[in-house]
């Protein structure tokens, strides 16, 4: 810091006896307002407040359209996006059978496309006709805005309902096999959304003609599924039996019980068909015979 | 006016919109920095055109203010500068007068202060010694009364070493009793 002898007092006092200069007022006015101007809130000279008025007279004009243009953009942006993404599967679904207002026996004519080349189809076949797009728009629509009674009241009520979220973003086949499952297993009375599969009722003409027309393998996979799923009882009970008699070692007992009962023609053929069988098999001295 | 905030938290509310802070800033300082430009240029009117672009310069530098050192330094570092643009854009001789001069240089050719005068006329004869005085030195003793700098902080604000400005205000000082203690030659 400063040292001692370099701060001389009589030197300090006579210094505060001088004149305090000062700058005149005009000129502590200048760089006043210029300092307020700085952060703008000063008085400013006629010639910058007629630039200032100028250059905010451009963006108060411009501001407000333009924000509303650019959100106007937006919104619709978002909300065609969303059309066709929530177009994309019900097209690709509708195209296997439309269980909305399309006639049974047009609807019937047109062959399903096989659901792998759902997405393409979507993309690259020609639009479908202008009334089946109607039709879907309308199925989306309340059902307080479409005057005709709904000959299908609980499947307009299923395209009304919300779909999952989930639901707008699966694949083309989740999106088939939901409408397929809709059209198997009409939703009952209180309408859950995902209905569990239940045995399939009365079906439009449309849906039972698609199987006709459909080219082989076109078929949904879960209806497939579906199919295998019933045969796979009988088929195991089937499998199951023969099994169990068919160890060498039951058989045997099998064949023994035809020969006790006097069903000799029986068990012979049994015998013969454990030989075929199980040419291995050691068979017990009573059957060797 | 704000007298209990200290100047650099003023100059950073300024920085950040708060005109009022500057109004108290310019108030307190405004004094000062105009007689400095006053002792160096010996010039009013040339001290206030300085005076103004000392306080532009502040004003356009509200934003990057870093309060490093005391503010009176950065202010005075400000004005200093100012001051040796305009030296050297006139090729004013000044520029050669801020060099130190030899130590042997004491003032003996100062203005005396008349013993018998008046409080007032001392301080008259001591604004003549100040006048006097290199400019260098003098610099460095209107920086110590006007801006209340310790020798570390005119070193900062004048560019130099502590050395030199120790030197430089030993020498203002010996100078300046010199003329205050001695009789009026006759």
């Amino acid at each position: 810091m400063t040292d001692p002898d370099l701060r001389d007092p009589n030197l300090d006092r006579a210094y505060r006896e001088t004149p305090r200069d000062e700058p005149p007022p005009e000129l502590d006015a200048r760089i006043r307002a210029a300092a307020r101007r700085a952060v703008g809130t000063g008085p400013q000279s006629l010639e910058q407040q007629a630039a200032d008025a100028r250059r905010r007279s451009w963006t108060s004009r411009w501001r407000l359209p333009l924000s509303v243009a650019a959100t106007v953009v937006i919104a619709a942006t978002l909300t065609v996006m969303m059309q066709e993404e929530e177009r994309r599967p019900r097209d690709d679904a509708g195209r296997g059978a439309s269980p909305m207002k399309v006639e049974p026996a047009r609807e019937a004519e047109r062959p399903a496309p096989p659901p792998a080349s759902a997405p393409d189809a979507a993309h690259s076949a020609p639009a479908a006709p202008a009334p089946r797009s109607r039709e879907l728009e309308s199925a989306r629509q309340p059902a307080a805005a479409r005057p005709e009674p709904a000959p299908q009241p609980k499947l307009e009520e299923r395209a009304r309902s919300p779909e999952p979220p989930a639901a707008a973003d699966s694949a083309p086949s989740a999106a088939t096999q939901r409408l397929e499952n809709r059209q198997q297993a009409p939703v009952p009375a209180a309408a859950a959304p995902p209905a569990p599969p239940a045995p399939i009722p009365a079906q439009p003409p449309a849906l039972k003609a698609m199987p006709q027309t459909a080219p082989a393998g076109a078929a949904s996979e879960p209806l497939r599924r579906d199919r295998t799923l019933g045969d796979r009882p009988a088929r195991a009970s089937r499998e199951a039996a023969p099994a169990a008699i068919r160890t060498p070692e039951a058989w045997v007992e099998h064949i023994r019980t035809l020969r006790v009962q006097g069903r000799e023609a029986e068990a012979t053929a049994e015998l013969a068909e454990l030989r075929r069988a199980y040419p291995d098999f050691q068979l017990p001295p009573d059957l060797a015979r | 006016m704000e007298p209990g905030r200290p100047d650099e938290e003023l100059m950073l509310a300024y920085g950040a919109g708060d005109a009022a802070a500057f109004d108290a800033l310019y108030a307190r300082h405004k004094g000062a920095v105009l007689r400095y430009l006053r002792r160096q240029t010996g010039n009013a009117a040339l001290a206030e055109e300085l005076f103004q672009d000392v306080w532009l310069k502040l004003i356009d530098a509200r934003a990057g203010y870093e309060p490093r050192a005391k503010f009176t330094t950065w202010l005075f570092t400000i004005a200093h500068n100012r001051l040796m643009d305009h030296f050297r854009s006139n090729a004013r001789a000044a520029v050669v007068s801020y060099e130190d001069d030899p130590a042997e240089d004491v003032a003996t050719d100062l203005p005396r202060p008349d013993q018998t005068a008046e409080r007032r006329e001392t301080a008259a004869q001591l604004l003549a010694a100040i006048d006097a005085l290199p400019a260098a030195q003098r610099e460095a003793f209107v920086l110590q009364q006007e801006g209340e700098l310790s020798v570390e902080e005119i070193a900062q604000a004048t560019g130099v070493n502590r050395e030199t400005a120790k030197s430089r205000l030993r020498y203002a000082l010996t100078k300046l009793r010199a003329a205050l203690r001695e009789p009026e030659r006759t």
